[in-house]
């Protein structure tokens, strides 16, 4: 018999949303496998998910985006340091496409590597466009009298993030 | 668009960081282990490298017990080989101990040796060696015993001897052939 | 008496400039030991010295940061019974395209989430059964306290 842990559940039926399943991963384990076990837990397991999507009664959610090359870690009320110009003015709110996971204290979704846009939906608000603290480049060369020195600060922009919502229901 | 509501910081935070940073006691069974790599699981435990948090600025190593530390095992012919120096400062002074002469005088000498070098060579070397706690036999003083909360996954599995298994055991087990009773060994 | 231009002001040398010029320096030197923090020649020799090492600091902070993240994945990987490469080959294989900086966080952050993740790279169908780790059974209590 299959044993399924809630995580691997979880796991599988995270990766529903992008690509279907294989059963290799039980070819591995070798052991006997009831064929509609697999289909009626990722079909619990889902129910549970929507179910909890639909009536709003899930914790708090948190995303991972990705954005200007580097990931972040967001929830709700965050403020976020993009180290970047964003050509977008100060107090308009941007959607943020690019989302690798989203999850809540009992389901996760995982992007393959992104998750569905129509999904997941971030929204976030540009509050500062500003520069990081000045540090100082010292270029020096021994006995060759070469000394250098230049000065720079990293351009920020500072994001909040207006919250996180689920659109649909995950398998859709 | 809904916003998702605030969860509001609990109430034990200041509890849960301390227990977040709060030591943990391990224990080890050296048992037919090899002590240069047993050395290396214990010192990484040692510093901490086992948690999510480990930071190698922050102090967060555990206290590793290890009992059973006079039946370790060490490869090859090393027990004959394997040298510790010492030398006094004055002249002539320099002895060379084999390891089992050291492990004879103190039978948890070389496991603790190898920890040592195990160990990062930084000013929180002695600090953690301190939270090393070498026993030889199985046998632990209750106010330690107490705090112990999990044990190390031995490196390799202890084998069974001959002595070990049971006459009966020894009696059924399958056999391909007799000696003839003119065969001497 | 000739009166200068402002571009060529910086010609005359005044005792106000000499001044100056050292206040700038003892600024920053002032947190130095001994002679370095007082004495103008030592201290702007430190200085030197201490803006270069700042220079090679920054670059080696990104390394030694990328290493603490792998300690701490690697750390919460091996509770679960799954080793780094593995767990990373893994997720590699499975297209999930998380960072060393996300994974550490969700490592002691998410330990649900985290675990979901060991646990998609440890069916991963790809990989080498030789790899495939077991769960730590002889251990009591892990470390990771969290979620059981």
């Amino acid at each position: 018999m299959l044993r399924v842990l809630p995580s691997v559940a979880r796991s599988l039926a995270s990766s529903l949303s992008v690509r279907p399943l294989t059963s290799k991963a039980q070819a591995v384990t070798g052991e006997i496998v009831d064929q509609n076990r697999e289909s009626r837990v990722i079909k619990t397991v889902l129910g549970a998910v929507n179910d909890q999507i639909e009536k709003g009664t899930h914790s708090r959610l948190f995303a991972v985006i990705y954005l200007h090359g580097k990931q972040f870690k967001v929830t709700a009320e965050d403020i976020i340091a993009v180290n970047t110009v964003m050509p977008v003015g100060i107090g308009e709110t941007i959607r943020l496409n690019k989302i690798l996971l989203a999850a809540s204290t009992d389901f996760t979704l995982i992007g393959r590597p992104l998750l569905d846009q129509d999904l997941v939906r971030v929204y976030a608000t540009v509050i500062e466009r500003t520069l990081g603290h000045e540090y100082r480049i010292f270029k020096f060369r021994q006995r060759t009298r070469y000394q250098r020195s230049y000065f720079y600060r990293q351009n920020y922009t500072m994001l909040r993030i207006n919250g996180i919502e689920i659109a649909r229901p995950i398998d859709q | 668009m809904r916003l998702t509501p605030l969860l509001r910081r609990s109430l034990s935070a200041s509890v849960d960081q301390k227990l977040t940073f709060a030591r943990l006691w391990a224990v080890f069974d050296a048992k037919h282990q090899n002590p240069f790599n047993s050395a290396e699981l214990i010192a990484n435990v040692l510093q901490g490298k086992d948690k999510p948090l480990y930071h190698y600025h922050t102090d967060c190593g555990d206290h590793v017990v290890v009992i059973n530390c006079k039946d370790i095992s060490l490869p090859w012919y090393e027990w004959k080989y394997r040298m510790y120096y010492h030398h006094t400062d004055y002249a002539g002074g320099a002895s060379w101990t084999a390891a089992w002469e050291m492990h004879d005088k103190n039978p948890t000498k070389v496991l603790e040796k190898a920890v040592y070098r195990a160990l990062p060579g930084d000013l929180t070397r002695r600090l953690r060696m301190s939270r090393l706690h070498l026993y030889a036999d199985d046998s632990i003083p209750d106010e330690i015993k107490e705090n112990i909360t999990r044990q190390l996954r031995q490196l390799r599995k202890v084998p069974r001897k001959l002595d070990d298994i049971p006459e009966d055991e020894r009696r059924s087990f399958p056999k391909l052939f007799d000696f003839p009773e003119n065969h001497t060994l | 008496m000739v009166t200068l231009t402002s571009v060529l002001a910086h010609w005359v040398k005044t005792p106000a400039n000499r001044y100056w010029k050292r206040r700038r320096v003892f600024i920053e030197s002032g947190h130095f030991y001994g002679r370095s923090r007082n004495c103008y020649a030592i201290a702007i020799r430190r200085l030197e010295k201490a803006w270069t090492n700042a220079k090679h600091g920054r670059a080696d902070l990104k390394k030694t940061t990328s290493q603490t993240w792998q300690s701490r994945i690697s750390a919460s990987t091996e509770s679960l019974g799954l080793n780094y490469f593995p767990f990373a080959h893994g997720l590699a294989h499975q297209q999930v395209a998380l960072g060393k900086k996300v994974l550490a966080d969700l490592a002691w952050s998410e330990p649900r989430s985290f675990r979901s993740l060991v646990e998609l790279a440890r069916n991963d169908a790809c990989k080498d059964p030789a790899h495939i780790g077991e769960p730590n059974e002889n251990v009591i209590l892990g470390s990771e306290g969290v979620d059981k």
